[in-house]
């Protein structure tokens, strides 16, 4: 064998094995420590291969031929890179220019400037099972707008590893991250996703504070009771959490991004109520839950947003079959609100709740989120001892009595907005059931989402909350059944049979002419 | 360049005094006119006269992308019909030497060529198109994402044209030279297809180097400067190729 033809051979075997290295590497995905070392070795065996034929190719280029391939070649290489970087110059400074009238392919400035801020890489990874359309067209807006955003769209159930290493525990969630820190984000919403970027990316963290001193929850609480879990939870989503009393400080902590006030036993001091209330008028975010166990039931601090709790004991027959319990409430559907969009037909459960009245309209709007089933699913009973009396004498049988007892249903979740800045610039949400998100009761349901996104929300950007999606204007096409027949004759008979003839005229003319 | 336009005007000719080529202009006047009355006769059912259907929908516009969509991949199997002759024919009857020792420039027989293809795919476009203007006549789509549509579907099918020009000068086989430009075409076209669930590492390239990732965000509206440039790229990059090929052939006999 001579040398050129040998280091042909080494020439081939080499490419072979890079190749292959490659291409297992691009489908499975691993790669092994001695994949190194083969790819030094063929890249070696590849550069004896090109010595031995050193004589070849030098002769090769001697001759006109190979002076003009060579030339063919390094022009084209050449165009080639400058393309490419004019290519790369492009993706990476691109301007867009949307053509729609409702700028329906645009995303808004807010999410514009947070994306042009941006200074390392983030990424979107969508949790779908299947890829839908409106997710891609949107992570596609992100990824138009900025280089820096990537995305990737996974099956949770073909890569179940990734979506636990993101804690994904719900199809259709997208996780934010920049590496470091994950966010999760539940629907395919531009206020939702360019929060996650924020919160991922700002330094600044938010800080959560539940308030003590009258009996509330505390997060140090491990017992079934307690708020251990769930400021656990807050933690892994990337807020502070801590406790205070009003009476060390005298005043809500500076940090405070949101205040939880969680289900106190005893009145709250009228020097107290002041400072919450002077909190929330300065623009502070705060979360009520009031505990349905206690006498106090926070009338005091509620009267301030106009709403009033009922002296009401909620029956939910579903919450009794699933909780075996009376005063259990089951929710399966949700009031079209921002913090429970996309969770219908998902259970959350609360232990006990209270009904809350909404007082004269005009300074707030209410938003209700949380409600207990219509009735027969639901009611209310004024004295639950002498109910409870006359169940026990009739077997144990829950039954509405008319004239008595109040059916349903009942609201008890709201989110308070305030219609003129004079009343308010802050956020307000009150849950009445402290305990739905106590150690027991965050498990294995929507609770404790439905807990983070009111906490989201509260913490969120006040520019933020303004984005809205953007929809098409609206546009429909009215044709009766013989306006289609008529586009059916233009479209499939006339335009093709008008191309014809002028062939056939075209044609004919030619063959007479000749 | 005048003898670009010589070029053109040459080939032009030959195009549309031959039958065949009336034949596949109603041919496809007659697919791209049956699938536009199905796709508006199936909008108007589901999207206008469904009461359940509340959301906001621009019914015209989403026609026309459906529609884009389409003329696009007819595109796909018509575009490498249209160039497979351009050199090969020339190459197999002897003639392409003729050109090439006359006075004609490479570069201006090149770009002739080029552009007459490129006209006659465009025709085959405006003459589809007339649909969209019926659509005028019944609603009232935008104007210029209407447009903005439409440049996609020009750059695409211009990218088809040199792609297809430098396949068929590398062959003295028109069939071949068809097949092997689909093929590439198609290839670049599954790049998209297969990259779309990730836009990260050789993934992201390759969902960028595929020209049906950059039509359909001319489809939805959008002009991003980086579609242009990628679509000029590709025109560019193959005529460049093409040109190279040509001269090859000066020196390689």
């Amino acid at each position: 064998m001579n040398k050129g033809r040998l280091g042909l051979i080494l020439i081939a075997a080499s490419l072979v094995v890079i190749a292959g290295i490659s291409i297992f590497y691009s489908i499975k995905k691993m790669w092994f420590d001695y994949f190194s070392y083969i790819y030094i070795g063929a890249g070696a065996i590849f550069l004896i291969g090109l010595i031995l034929n050193f004589d070849n190719i030098v002769e090769y280029f001697k001759t006109r031929r190979g002076i003009y391939s060579l030339n063919s070649v390094v022009s084209i290489l050449l165009f080639l890179g400058i393309l490419v970087l004019v290519n790369y110059l492009a993706f990476y400074h691109n301007k867009s220019l949307d053509l729609t009238p409702n700028k329906i392919n645009s995303l808004s400035p807010k999410t514009k400037k947070v994306l042009k801020n941006l200074k390392g890489e983030i990424k979107a990874i969508a949790f779908y099972k299947k890829v839908d359309d409106k997710l891609r067209s949107m992570l596609e807006k992100y990824r138009d707008t900025s280089p820096k955003f990537q995305y990737e769209i996974v099956d949770p159930d073909k890569y179940p590893d990734v979506a636990k290493m993101y804690n994904v525990k719900y199809y259709n969630t997208i996780v934010i991250t920049n590496g470091k820190k994950n966010e999760l984000v539940d629907s395919v919403d531009e206020a939702k996703i360019t929060a996650a970027i924020i919160k991922v990316t700002s330094n600044r963290v938010k800080k959560v504070y539940f308030l003590l001193g009258h009996g509330e929850k505390s997060i140090k609480d491990k017992n079934v009771t307690g708020y251990s879990e769930i400021a656990k939870l807050l933690k892994e989503n990337n807020f502070k959490v801590d406790e205070f009393s009003i009476l060390d400080k005298q005043k809500i902590p500076d940090d405070c991004t949101v205040l939880v006030i969680g289900g106190p036993k005893e009145k709250l001091f009228d020097k107290e109520i002041k400072i919450i209330e002077d909190y929330y008028r300065k623009g502070g975010s705060i979360l009520l839950l009031v505990d349905p166990m206690e006498k106090y039931r926070c009338g005091d601090l509620l009267k301030f947003w106009g709403l009033r709790p009922e002296n009401l004991f909620v029956v939910d027959v579903n919450g009794l079959f699933f909780g075996g319990q009376l005063g259990i409430v089951l929710v399966k559907n949700y009031p079209k609100s921002v913090i429970t969009s996309g969770m219908s037909g998902k259970v959350s459960i609360f232990p006990l709740v209270v009904p809350l009245k909404t007082g004269e309209k005009g300074k707030f709007e209410y938003e209700k989120f949380l409600e207990t089933s219509p009735f027969p699913g639901s009611f209310g009973v004024k004295d639950i001892n002498s109910y409870l009396r006359e169940m026990n004498s009739q077997g144990g049988k829950i039954r509405f009595r008319k004239g008595l007892d109040v059916p349903g249903p009942f609201a008890f979740g709201y989110v308070v907005k305030s219609k003129d800045k004079k009343n308010g610039r802050g956020r307000f949400i009150v849950i009445t059931s402290a305990g739905f998100i106590t150690n027991t009761f965050i498990k294995d349901n929507l609770n404790s989402d439905i807990f983070l996104n009111s906490v989201n929300y509260l913490a969120q950007d006040e520019s933020l909350i303004s984005i809205s999606p953007r929809k098409p204007e609206d546009k429909r096409i009215y044709l009766t059944a013989s306006g289609i027949m008529t586009i059916f004759y233009v479209s499939v008979v006339l335009i093709p049979l008008l191309f014809f003839i002028i062939g056939v005229v075209v044609v004919v003319r030619r063959r007479r002419l000749k | 360049m005048k003898k670009s336009f010589v070029i053109i005007n040459k080939e032009l000719k030959s195009y549309f005094l031959s039958p065949i080529a009336y034949l596949v202009l109603t041919f496809f006047l007659l697919i791209s006119g049956f699938v536009f009355y199905i796709v508006l006769a199936e909008a108007v059912k589901n999207l206008t006269l469904n009461p359940y259907f509340n959301e906001p929908i621009n019914v015209p516009s989403l026609i026309i992308s459906t529609f884009g969509g389409f003329v696009g991949t007819l595109f796909l199997f018509l575009g490498p019909l249209i160039t497979m002759g351009v050199y090969a024919d020339e190459r197999k009857k002897k003639t392409l030497e003729l050109l090439l020792t006359s006075p004609i420039r490479d570069g201006e027989l090149i770009l002739g060529k080029y552009f007459s293809g490129l006209i006659f795919i465009l025709i085959l476009l405006l003459a589809s198109y007339l649909n969209v203007l019926i659509l005028f006549y019944v609603s009232k789509p935008d104007l210029l994402p209407t447009l903005g549509a439409f440049l996609g579907l020009i750059l695409f099918a211009a990218s088809l044209v040199s792609l297809g020009n430098f396949v068929s000068s590398l062959t003295e086989n028109q069939i071949v030279a068809a097949i092997i430009t689909f093929i590439l075409f198609l290839i670049l076209w599954f790049f998209d297809i297969f990259t779309r669930e990730s836009t990260t590492g050789w993934r992201g390239v390759l969902g960028y180097l595929s020209p049906l990732k950059h039509l359909q965000t001319l489809q939805r509206g959008v002009i991003n400067l980086y579609d242009i440039v990628y679509f000029l790229s590709f025109i560019s990059f193959f005529l460049f190729l093409t040109y190279r090929s040509i001269e090859s052939l000066k020196w390689r006999s």
